[in-house]
């Protein structure tokens, strides 16, 4: 029994283990960037830095760390460096325990001229369903943490959950997926009409669809020409335009052509779905490809194997026998009996209890280009006092520090939104106590080996 | 008897340096005179003569064509676009891009008119504004495609007067372009130009010189706030022609040269003599650094070229450190072969490492705890590239013998010791201050970055060797081994993760290319510590 003991004693306290666990973690953190370089921050997160082999590994550096120090009980004089140093690593790695554990780590995006209040933390997601009676108010019926990528669903395993006796299941989960939005062919009397259609002449080429899903006439414009789309009923243009409306017969439509220079109408006739109709304006050629007498959008999602910047994850939801796909921070309509459950699937958002005006912000270009320079966000909390954040200069409020990340901008280069990162921190004194004993700890180290080595000579 | 080695040393040392600088001060031609012209360009102030190489550098792919300056190029370019438009110097290098364009494959310059012709450019610049819209990541070959339509736009831009912004608003700090410049600064501007024409046909620059002095004091007229003063255009200007880094590595091969003399025969005249032109070699390094930094007013750190130039710097100033401690010149030999070596690649490879001066990012501006967060990882990777070439030098003499060169081995196994702990400390240090920094500016002490990541990946690497030799299982023999081979981590955080991962926080630093080159250097590196091995081995068992 006591050769066990001294063996796993041996073992605990032995070079040998502390040297594999620092290449075990060095290959664990390896993977790591792998997989981030493959797919992103967030699965290298949730797969390898957080994983249980990471636990694992820092458990045991903590133990040997420990059971190392024990041994060389009673400390002399020129154990100092290595303890310190080796105290100064487990405080480091209790202190990003306490960080994980109880920090906060998210991101505001405020609308300039507009209040905030809500965090959005990107690592964690919730799952909450509401039902309705009346489609006016709504009662939350179900609310849960999910982790998707952590144990991603499936057919055989799915995820389950139960509203008013109604089964909701996930059942296919795509941690990257492509939001598209097709059109399809509907049923219903009141659903619009669409069109897919092309223009083209030697210069330019379009190719889009219009979807009538208002009482007023669907229009595309190009600039120089619009094409409309109606029911039935349109005010007459001004400008150039070609006015689509569904024919009795599929494979044909209603046109007519105004001209601006001409004077208006031009042109008047039945057309067929793939024939060529020649406007009159440059050269342009008008094809229609699709018609749908009603029609409806619908979002599909496209599974992908790499994460793109556009892409977002979605679940498979099935319900009542069909599937349905929910985005992140998107929501879904099933519809029961007699009410509606709305389910949404989002990154948890935490209200910090306050809340801020972003009254001005302001990007800093450099001299004669388009790039950034600086920028700043000017907010103002409830005492109505103003405050500037700017890169490198965060404003701490109610245990909170907001920091500028970065900022939206529209097609014209003009800001619209400011994105704030938002932390709270109780780990961070820790962390630094734990840097601050290890760098020490290595420099007396090192000290102490260069004095040793001198006396040796 | 020293004291003369040492005046002797100086003046040695005065006539390298002085060598050097002749070269700029002599022959004041056209390019002399047209390149001091201030010119606006990608947010910040160059002189025309920057502004040309850079341009020529992209379309030619070198920064002089056929024995003529690149202002004088870039001048014609405005002048004779026509002619221009049929000479075949737009570079393109991808085989595959030249077939997707019908573009015969055996030339590797193409005429603006070829390319513009292409039936199946437009289609391939359509497929390129898809992806790019769609934000995916452009594999090489759509980069080279993004590439090729960079280079037909600043050619033809440059030709429409689009590019270039010579003279500036009267408020504000945006410059007009050639195109808008208000007409009695575009006549001024045509007196350059007919004066250009007029000193290469007579050989007489007197009117350029004129012209171009007319112009500039008109322009710094219309806005002397945002007009750049002459000595920060002259300093580049100097940086352009005197090139301080060729001549530094020059000296630097020299003082290597006759180090390994030294090592040798033992002969004390080759080590004196290497030792000031290594000197002079850092000093002229250094000169280089202050004209980068006083054009920039910032530390030279932010991308990959500044990296090899800083790192090989930090590797001769902790040479003559250490040299101070161990007098046996194989730290001065080492440092000298880094520097050669980075500083070599530094000017052969510009469409890798990218010696133009950048405007720095947002969130690395102005901030104290960014750049000696990065001046202290830099440095770490100095100390461990003297380990690593004091590895291969230790590998070297077992190869040659163990047993008389047991000494010899076991100075350089202390030496490289000693580097490992300066790297170690200064790793840590600076991945610390890097958390310092992060925290300071997003709120994230760590994040799992890639880059810090790596940075931390290669520091458990130096403090499991480190350990190894602690516990006595890493005799200096295999720590010898463990130091050529544990630098292909820090390789990894340096150059890898910015090149070859290609993710992360860290994307200001990016470029591409050069993969090939730098997996053959890391792969030679381990072969031949595996050789090494083997070959210990078998000689102990013949033993």
């Amino acid at each position: 029994m006591g050769a066990i003991f001294r063996k796993i004693y041996s073992f605990l306290i032995s070079l040998k283990l502390a040297v594999v666990v620092i290449l075990s973690l060095a290959t664990i953190s390896a993977i790591g960037t792998i997989v981030e370089s493959k797919y992103d921050a967030l699965t290298a997160q949730k797969l390898v830095y957080t994983s249980i082999y990471m636990y694992v590994a820092m458990g045991l550096l903590i133990v040997n760390l420990v059971f190392v120090m024990v041994d060389r009980l009673p400390w002399k004089r020129r154990h100092i460096g290595f303890v310190l140093a080796h105290i100064g690593i487990i405080v480091l790695i209790l202190g990003s325990y306490v960080t994980q554990q109880s920090g906060l780590d998210g991101t505001m995006i405020f609308t300039i001229g507009e209040k905030e209040r809500w965090v959005s933390l990107p690592s964690n997601t919730d799952l909450i369903a509401y039902t309705t009676l009346d489609g006016d108010s709504f009662k939350e019926a179900f609310k849960s943490e999910v982790d998707f990528i952590k144990n991603p669903p499936s057919v055989q395993k799915p995820y389950v959950f139960n509203i008013d006796a109604e089964e909701i299941k996930i059942t296919d989960f795509y941690p990257y997926a492509l939001r598209e939005q097709d059109v399809v062919e509907s049923e219903l009397e009141r659903d619009g009409p669409a069109l897919k259609f092309q223009l083209k002449n030697e210069r330019a080429n379009v190719l889009e669809w219009i979807v009538n899903d208002s009482a007023k006439p669907a229009e595309f414009d190009m600039g120089p020409a619009k094409v409309i789309l109606t029911k039935g009923d349109f005010a007459v243009p001004t400008g150039n335009a070609l006015v689509i409306i569904p024919h009795k017969d599929k494979e044909k439509f209603n046109y007519i052509v105004y001209t601006a220079s001409k004077g208006g109408l031009t042109k008047k006739g039945v057309g067929k779905i793939g024939e060529a109709i020649a406007t009159g304006w440059m050269g342009l050629e008008f094809r229609a490809f699709k018609l749908y007498q009603h029609s409806v959008r619908k979002t599909n999602y496209k599974k992908l194997e790499r994460p793109t910047p556009l892409s977002v994850s979605a679940a498979k939801v099935l319900f009542r026998g069909q599937e349905q796909m929910l985005g992140l921070n998107s929501m879904l309509k099933l519809f029961n009996d007699e009410s509606a459950i709305i389910l949404t699937y989002g990154n948890r958002r935490i209200d910090i209890g306050f809340e801020m005006l972003l009254s001005h912000f302001a990007v800093g270009r450099y001299p004669g280009s388009a790039m950034a320079q600086s920028y700043e966000s000017k907010v103002v909390l409830e005492d109505g006092a103003e405050h500037t954040i700017s890169m490198n200069e965060p404003l701490k409020h109610h245990g909170y520090t907001f920091y500028q990340a970065s900022f939206q901008e529209n097609e014209k280069g003009e800001p619209t939104a400011s994105v704030l990162s938002v932390n709270r921190d109780p780990g961070r004194w820790i962390k630094y106590l734990g840097t601050s004993l290890i760098l020490l700890g290595a420099i007396l180290m090192f000290y102490f080996k260069k004095k040793l080595a001198g006396s040796s000579k | 008897m020293k004291w003369i080695a040492k005046s002797k040393s100086v003046l040695l040392l005065v006539v390298i340096v002085s060598l050097g600088l002749g070269s700029v001060v002599s022959a004041k031609g056209i390019d002399d005179i047209l390149g001091k012209i201030p010119v606006q360009d990608g947010g910040r102030y160059k002189p025309f003569d920057t502004f040309a190489r850079e341009s020529l550098q992209l379309v030619y792919g070198r920064r002089d064509y056929k024995e003529k300056s690149a202002t004088e190029i870039v001048m014609t370019w405005l002048l004779l676009p026509d002619h221009w438009d049929g000479l075949e110097f737009v570079r393109i290098d991808r085989k595959d891009l030249k077939e997707a364009m019908g573009l015969p494959v055996e030339r590797s310059h193409f005429s603006p008119k070829e390319i513009l012709s292409s039936e199946r450019g437009p289609l391939l610049m359509q497929d390129l504004d898809g992806k790019r819209k769609a934000q995916e990541k452009l594999n090489p070959y759509w980069q080279a495609v993004q590439t090729l339509e960079s280079q037909i736009s600043l050619y033809k831009s440059i030709v429409a007067g689009m590019a270039m912004k010579l003279y500036p608003k009267a408020e504000g700090t945006d410059w007009y372009t050639l195109r808008d410049t208000p007409p009695e600064a575009r006549a001024k501007f045509d007196d350059i130009t007919k004066a250009f024409v007029q000193a290469i046909d007579k050989n007489e620059t007197s009117a350029l010189e004129q012209s171009v002095s007319e112009f500039i004091a008109m322009a710094r007229a219309a806005n002397p706030a945002t007009y750049p003063s002459e000595s920060v255009i002259g300093k580049e200007l100097t940086l352009n022609h005197f090139h301080p880094f060729m001549w530094a590595w020059i000296c630097y091969l020299v003082a290597t040269l006759l180090f390994f003399t030294f090592i040798l025969s033992q002969k004390d005249f080759a080590s004196n003599v290497g030792l000031v032109a290594m000197i002079a070699g850092f000093l002229l390094h250094t000169y280089g650094f202050y004209l980068r930094i006083t054009i920039t007013g910032r530390p030279p750190v932010s991308n990959m070229y500044e990296s090899v130039v800083w790192v090989s710097w930090g590797a001769v100033m902790f040479s003559f450190i250490l040299e101070r401690i161990q007098k046996k010149k194989y730290f001065l030999f080492a440092s000298g072969l880094i520097a050669v070596v980075c500083l070599i690649m530094a000017d052969i490879a510009p469409t890798v490492l990218d010696p133009s001066l950048q405007p720095l990012q947002p969130v690395l501006r102005s901030n104290m705890w960014l750049m000696i967060h990065v001046m202290t990882i830099t440095l770490s990777y100095s100390a461990f590239f003297l380990a690593f070439v004091l590895g291969d030098i230790g590998l070297f003499y077992y190869l040659k013998g163990e047993e008389p060169n047991k000494k010899t081995i076991h100075t350089l196994a202390q030496a490289i010791y000693r580097a490992m702990q300066v790297g170690v400390v200064l790793l840590f240090a600076g991945t610390v201050l890097g958390g310092v920094w992060a925290d300071y500016s997003w709120g994230r002490f760590w994040g799992w970055d890639p880059k810090e990541t790596w940075a931390f990946i290669a520091l458990m690497g130096y403090l499991a060797v480190l350990h190894g030799r602690l516990s006595g299982w890493l005799q200096n023999f295999g720590f010898t081994v463990t130091a050529v081979i544990s630098f292909s981590l820090v390789i990894m955080a340096w150059y890898g993760v910015n090149f070859v991962l290609g993710a992360g926080l860290h994307s200001y630093g990016f470029g591409a290319g050069g993969v090939e080159y730098v997996a053959a250097f890391v792969g030679v590196h381990i072969a031949f510590a595996i050789a090494v091995i083997t070959v210990r081995n078998s000689r102990k068992k013949h033993a």
